[in-house]
């Protein structure tokens, strides 16, 4: 591999990952934000009230791990890939240096 | 393959090539000149092996938004620069840049790279001849401006300047993709507006293209033509500047209304005098075409062979 694939097969690696991270933040908000009116909604009925907003706190809960538990593992994911490229490119770099 | 892959490459530093600068990313392109395809170093050694008789006359083309050296290519396998080495024995370069960059940001890093390559070419140089290629002309303005405020040398070696489908006045597209951006986003509906926000990923360098205002921060206050002496970055005097537009149309008066779909020819010309000697319009043509047709080498070549004075 010689030096500007490895650059670019990081840029690569870590394009995805960014794409993924932000991309999954931008798709957390937007749920969030479509979920918030049914319960608003549910909520304004005064014998349903707390267990309408209970149901939305849970809810929230739950989509904030979810959400979380996706970028930690896109983050764990991507540093072992990086860490896969770096070994490729140093045992590239010593066969070359071996020949 | 490799062909393929260096326009992929191209196309994505043009839609978020600010993004991935900013961010170190390594599919960010660098500012090079490039020889058969390969990033060529600015030194006296390099440019003397990849051109073993350099003239004293030199010729720099610089590609557009998304594209790399390779939209210069004719059918033939020719391009304007190996023609005009071949008809008149200029000895071209050819640069490959991250066109999502700001423009004002390419033209202080194409300024620099003028300046290596007066330091460096491998024998006496004359003259400097700059086409520019749509963004990459907005690109050209702005490294003379850059140059002369620097107080580079190249400057004073630039006597013609070709400006190929290049949007001086702006980009009527890019202008109504920001407005529809930020429509989205004024909607109060998360769904539309992720969809603005998505479009306003787009690179500096497009958003640069709305109005070719390469003022930097100071931008838009207030509105100056380009043309205007008053305007911080007018066409430069002292360079012979030619104007090539693109019409789609055979006819010129329906081509005035469509241009070449994506620059209007009000912009291509910088509203200059359609019948003066130093613009021209290409009908029949779409804007990439004006990038690899024989009749824009046509004038080129025509426009070299002409005597310039400083």
């Amino acid at each position: 591999m010689n030096p500007l694939d490895h650059q670019r097969l990081r840029g690569l690696q870590a394009l995805f990952e960014d794409a993924v991270e932000h991309g999954s933040a931008a798709v957390e908000r937007v749920h969030r934000e479509t979920l918030r009116r049914p319960f608003e909604i549910v909520a304004a009925i005064p014998p349903i009230e707390e267990p309408a907003r209970a149901l939305q706190a849970i809810h929230e809960l739950a989509l904030t791990g979810v959400y979380r538990a996706i970028r930690l593992v896109n983050r764990w994911l991507g540093g072992g890939l990086a860490f896969a490229l770096e070994r490729a490119a140093a045992s590239a770099r010593r066969e070359g240096k071996g020949s | 393959m490799g062909v393929k892959l260096e326009l992929a490459i191209a196309a994505l530093n043009g839609a978020i090539g600010d993004y991935l600068g900013r961010t170190g990313n390594g599919l960010a392109t660098r500012m090079t000149l490039v020889h058969a395809g390969q990033p060529l170093l600015l030194t006296r050694e390099a440019l003397r092996s990849a051109y073993p008789s350099p003239g004293p006359r030199v010729v720099l083309l610089v590609h557009g938004l998304m594209c790399t050296e390779e939209i210069w290519r004719l059918p033939d396998g020719s391009d304007y620069g190996s023609l005009l080495e071949r008809d008149l024995g200029w000895t071209p370069l050819y640069l490959r840049f991250n066109s999502g960059l700001a423009i004002l940001e390419n033209g202080a890093a194409l300024a620099r790279l003028l300046e290596g390559i007066v330091e460096a070419y491998p024998a006496p140089l004359e003259e400097l001849a700059l086409i520019g290629f749509s963004l990459g002309g907005l690109v050209l303005r702005s490294a003379c401006h850059s140059g002369l405020a620097e107080g580079h040398r190249w400057p004073r070696l630039v006597r013609r300047a070709f400006y190929l489908g290049t949007p001086h006045r702006g980009s009527p597209l890019e202008r109504a993709g920001r407005v529809l951006a930020r429509l989205l986003r004024s909607i109060p509906d998360p769904y539309t507006r992720l969809i603005g926000e998505l479009g306003d990923l787009r690179s500096d360098g497009i958003k640069d293209l709305g109005d070719a205002d390469l003022r930097g921060r100071e931008r838009r206050t207030p509105r100056l033509g380009l043309r205007d002496p008053a305007h911080p970055v007018p066409l430069l005097p002292g360079i012979r500047h030619h104007l090539v537009a693109a019409s789609l149309a055979r006819d010129p008066r329906i081509g005035l209304l469509f241009g070449d779909l994506l620059v209007p020819i009000g912009s291509a010309i910088d509203g200059a005098d359609r019948s003066t000697d130093q613009v021209r319009i290409v009908p029949a043509a779409g804007h990439l075409r004006l990038a690899h047709d024989p009749r824009v080498y046509d004038l080129i070549r025509t426009w070299c062979e002409e005597e310039t004075a400083r």
